[in-house]
């Protein structure tokens, strides 16, 4: 559990500071162009940023309920985790393509 | 009609000639309704051919059909085939078709000029490029950019098929690729928002 915890909470770190970057990217466009393409990618960015924001509080800053949820569901709970950390690899190849 | 039917006819032979060397499979479906467009009753849709080489293959017999009635080849364009034929009334013949060229190509645009950092600067030199095909140096120069960053933008347009390059030699000019063309109007749209 404390491996996971701790994997997971840096994950959603980085996927903090990276989605903030592509919400300026992105966000920057939009106020630019206008178009629906940035607009989506924003808002994609924006929702993602939020579902991050939520796991960093429940992973880094009130361990508690991760800690309780992941004793009532072990499997669940490490699942969870995970996906944590597959956006932040698919995140890392999103940031790297925006910055084209 | 006498010499539209020659010219089909003529079209339709060497076309399904040339669907048969052909190995990649992409868009098969898109190409295979130009072609029913193009070649109408005379010939099944093919199966198993991929865009581009779809365009080579109709470049090349555009060409000859104008060699044939004795029109004047309109300048050398890049082949896609390594054949140096020019294609005169590729763009005519091509335009006409109508949204038949592989529809990724504008999500590619919108991604390639709104999805990415130097997106404003990608929209310029694409404007820039169309009034005129120019180099990098001189793209850098019009626009006031670093030379780098405008060799990085047509690196990157040209990974996305976007541009290309028109010979190998250094300083070769750089133009809009059939693709870009065939989707000009999304890019005015796009464009149309920066000015």
């Amino acid at each position: 559990m404390g491996v996971w915890l701790t994997a997971a909470g840096a994950a959603t770190a980085v996927n903090i500071v990276l989605l903030v970057a592509l919400l300026v990217i992105w966000g920057r466009n939009y106020r630019q162009f206008r178009s629906k393409h940035a607009l989506a990618l924003s808002l994609f960015a924006a929702l993602l940023l939020a579902e991050n924001a939520l796991a960093f509080y429940y992973y880094v800053l009130d361990p508690q309920v991760a800690t309780l949820l992941n004793n009532a569901a072990p499997v669940a709970g490490r699942a969870m985790m995970f996906v944590q950390v597959l956006e932040l690899g698919a995140l890392v190849v999103l940031t790297w393509s925006a910055f084209d | 009609m006498g010499t539209g039917t020659a010219a089909v006819t003529g079209l339709t032979g060497t076309a399904s000639a040339r669907f048969g060397d052909d190995e990649d499979g992409e868009d098969d479906t898109e190409v295979g309704a130009t072609y029913t467009a193009l070649a109408v009753g005379l010939l099944e849709p093919p199966e198993d051919t991929d865009g581009r080489a779809f365009d080579v293959v109709l470049a090349a017999d555009v060409a000859s059909l104008s060699d044939r009635f004795g029109r004047k080849s309109a300048g050398g364009m890049r082949s896609r085939s390594g054949s140096s034929r020019a294609r005169p009334a590729r763009v005519g013949i091509i335009n006409t078709r109508g949204g038949t060229l592989p529809e990724g190509m504008e999500g590619v645009l919108w991604y390639v000029l709104t999805g990415t950092r130097g997106g404003a600067n990608r929209a310029r030199i694409l404007q820039t490029i169309e009034a005129r095909p120019r180099n990098a140096n001189q793209l850098a120069e019009e626009l006031d950019l670093d030379y780098k960053t405008v060799r990085h933008h047509l690196d990157v347009l040209t990974d996305n098929g976007v541009v290309e390059k028109s010979g190998d030699d250094y300083g070769a000019v750089y133009l809009l690729t059939d693709r870009a063309r065939h989707h000009w109007d999304t890019v005015e749209e796009i464009i149309a928002e920066v000015d």
